[in-house]
């Protein structure tokens, strides 16, 4: 389904030489299947995603979906759904517009995809805040509105980078849960970005750490 | 690996974007200041040398004038300004919103009604006079109040900002490792805040250095600055060589302030993520007269002269009222409105394009400061002298307008792009939205409140311009602060009285066009972005 081969990349701090960040990183994720990767912070976890989601270009190497190599695809062609740490809700849309946008870009009535939306939002026992701001909602609220923008368009591949880190720790579990059978529901690959070896192996069916570069089995 | 074709095309729109502004900026700015410095450097002995602005003790003592009050008023501006900030910033009472956005009003005031308001209150026959004081006609005390007026704001709030992004942990850090409230200012607070008041004073020695309004009404015969004498040099004594040596001095002694006022803000655009020192009600004798203190500083610097003029204009009579019926200042009132809608117009199409174009590269943002470092009256000489035929056309007065207005637009637009965060475009990317569906959906509405507040600034700017209007206009094309200034230049206590009434109606014209784009209560969805 999804597969990586031989991703370079370098960084390069402000007057500091350039460092490998990654160096030649092979994955291969299958539909319904869910890798969790591991790493500490500045490992290129974050970078990583960005790669496959097409919103940063690799030095070298190839990233395929269903065969096809998409590797100069642009992110909005890609139909892959990337969740951010910080759930990067918009603030001058409403709750059910935030989940609405991915159906208006791929080109559905809006009142159409407010109906979608809604009935997302009813799933996710959000709808009552469905006209309410994004930042009238409480952390944990944020991020199943964000998980939900996400799922609605059905994504090929589902990118998720953190999403806890910003969650207290009982919040986190319980949204563990609620996120994982979310997941389940749809036919997608999922990659996992996390630091956190607890929530890495509870979601992850095969757990991967990021080091030096390259990603190594855990589990 | 190639780059994803998205990237790839930004960059040729983003020439596209930079173009516009560009070429617009090498027509109305660059080639005229060349034009200047041609003129200039085509002097001979016969007429005028390179050193006589220096040689010459009445040109050198303009050019000495123009430096030290531009220097007494940064000074006298940090020293009233900053505990202002400090108050504003560090303690919550009641009426501070409400102050703070008073802050904006000398921004609105034009130039013109601001020296009027001062005259009436500290000149001859002024309330100050009125109440046994004396005049300080004749005095540098005029000039340095108008310019105070203007420029209290600039700093207050370019401090107050500074003094919220201090980190309130580093703060209490100092303090747990024994640093008294003095020294953890001078430690922590100090170092944080000082790129920001750096930025405001360079900005607030270019508006003095360079004004013209204030030092032409204000400065009177020995205090003008050399704004002024460049134009009573090109208007009065047709001595255009001397003009331009003056203008290419003048260029010369602001351009490294104008460049540091450029590298600053620059390096203060990048995004402040700081956790805020909360504010504190007042609790003590002492914190309570700070207060009180700079409710009366900003009261008696701000709001006298402009209170001044309408309780002057209230009282001036039905006859001098009758002068708003005039078909002179009906047609002024037209020529102010149609000159600075278009003039709005240009400067929101080169100001969005110029913004949007600097965030990849930076140089464009130092291109966008040209504008602060040519003043309107060297604009208007440049202009006069490279198109000199069409000295007197519409469109060239316009784009002198918006060369002075669009500055407003592009520095707000560029500091609310500072503050929008990168991954939302991601977000919409990865949501299926190609570059500019993500634009037009995502950055676009956010931009909103910064473009009309952007917008607000330009307009009160236009409606007020006075150098370029009195350079580059037709006598039929008076506008309202020209007609102003024309009948503070008649003898009598009538015109006096009209001019006043004028400036009242100008005032009342400029907050129109301010409040009208920037209405308050309109929310700005990007002071939630850093909570959503």
């Amino acid at each position: 389904m999804l597969e990586l081969h031989n991703i370079v990349k370098h960084w390069q701090a402000p007057g500091a030489p350039p460092r490998v960040l990654l160096a030649g990183l092979n994955l291969q994720v299958d539909r319904g299947e869910t890798v969790t990767v591991l790493g500490p912070s500045g490992s290129g976890k974050s970078t990583l995603l960005k790669i496959i989601a097409g919103l940063e270009a690799a030095d070298s190497g190839q990233v395929c979906c269903e065969g096809q190599n998409i590797s100069t695809m642009p992110a909005h062609l890609r139909r892959f759904a990337l969740m951010f740490q910080d759930f990067a809700l918009f603030p001058h849309l409403s709750v059910q517009d935030n989940v609405a946008f991915g159906l208006v870009e791929q080109g559905l009535k809006r009142n159409q995809a407010r109906t979608q939306a809604l009935g997302m939002l009813q799933r996710f026992g959000m709808a009552a805040h469905a006209l309410g701001r994004v930042w009238q909602l409480s952390g944990g609220e944020q991020q199943r509105v964000a998980l939900a923008r996400a799922l609605i368009t059905r994504p090929r591949v589902l990118l998720l980078d953190e999403p806890f880190s910003t969650l207290d720790a009982q919040l986190r579990a319980s949204m563990r849960a609620e996120f994982a059978q979310h997941i389940a529901s749809a036919p997608m690959a999922v990659v996992w970005v996390t630091h956190d070896e607890t929530e890495a192996r509870a979601v992850g069916a095969r757990g991967l750490e990021l080091q030096a570069g390259v990603l190594q089995q855990r589990w | 690996m190639p780059k994803p074709r998205s990237a790839r095309a930004g960059g040729a729109g983003n020439w596209a974007l930079a173009c516009l502004p560009l070429v617009f900026l090498l027509a109305v700015l660059i080639a005229p200041a060349l034009r200047l410095l041609a003129e200039a450097s085509a002097v001979d002995s016969s007429d005028a040398s390179w050193f006589e602005p220096v040689q010459d003790p009445y040109l050198r003592w303009r050019l000495l004038w123009s430096f030290l009050q531009a220097t007494i008023t940064c000074v006298l501006v940090l020293l009233l300004g900053l505990p202002i900030a400090w108050v504003l910033a560090r303690l919550e009472f009641a009426g501070r919103s409400w102050l703070l956005r008073a802050l904006m009003l000398p921004f609105v005031v034009p130039t013109l009604v601001a020296a009027m308001g001062v005259l009436a209150l500290a000149g001859p026959q002024g309330l100050w006079q009125r109440w046994g004081g004396s005049s300080w006609q004749g005095t540098p005390y005029l000039l340095l109040y108008g310019n105070v007026f203007f420029n209290l704001c600039v700093l207050v709030r370019a401090a107050t900002e500074a003094l919220e992004q201090v980190s309130a942990s580093r703060l209490a850090a100092a303090r747990t490792l024994g640093a008294t409230p003095w020294r953890a200012f001078w430690r922590i607070e100090w170092p944080a805040i000082a790129p920001w008041l750096m930025s405001a004073l360079c900005l607030v020695f270019l508006y003095c250095f360079a004004g013209f309004g204030l030092a032409l009404v204000l400065g009177g015969p020995h205090f003008a600055t050399v704004e002024v004498e460049i134009y009573t040099l090109v208007a009065y004594e047709l001595q255009i060589k001397q003009a331009g040596v003056l203008a290419v001095w003048t260029l010369c002694l602001t351009a490294p302030c104008a460049l540091a006022y450029a590298i600053l803000e620059r390096r203060l655009a990048t995004p402040q993520r700081a956790d805020r020192i909360a504010r504190q009600k007042p609790h003590s004798v002492g914190q309570w007269l700070a207060v009180g203190l700079t409710v009366l500083t900003l009261g008696l610097v701000c709001a006298a002269p402009v209170l001044t003029i309408v309780v002057r204009a209230l009282g001036a009579g039905a006859a001098a009222w009758s002068v708003l019926w005039e078909a002179d200042t009906l047609a002024a009132l037209w020529n102010t409105v149609r000159f600075s809608a278009s003039a709005l117009l240009l400067a929101t199409v080169l100001g969005v394009c110029h913004a949007l174009a600097a965030q990849r590269w930076a140089l464009l943002r130092v291109v966008a400061f040209l504008p602060f470092v040519v003043s309107p009256v060297m604009v208007a000489f440049g202009l006069l002298l490279l198109y000199p035929t069409w000295t007197a056309s519409a469109p060239l007065l316009v784009a002198a307008y918006a060369l002075i207005a669009y500055p407003f637009v592009a520095k707000a637009l560029a500091s609310a792009l500072d503050g929008l965060p990168a991954h939302y475009m991601d977000a919409a990317a990865s949501l299926g939205a190609s570059p500019w569906r993500a634009f037009w959906r995502v950055r676009w509405p956010l931009l909103q409140p910064a473009l009309r507040r952007g917008m607000a600034f330009a307009a009160a700017t236009a409606v007020g311009e006075f150098a370029v209007t009195l350079f580059l206009s037709r006598p039929e094309w008076a506008t309202l602060t020209t007609l102003i200034y024309e009948h503070l230049g008649r003898p009598g206590q009538a015109h006096y009285e009209s001019a006043l009434v004028l400036s009242c109606a100008l005032m009342a014209l400029a907050f129109a066009a301010f409040m009208l784009l920037e209405w308050p209560g309109r929310e700005d969805h990007l002071s939630h972005s850093h909570h959503a």
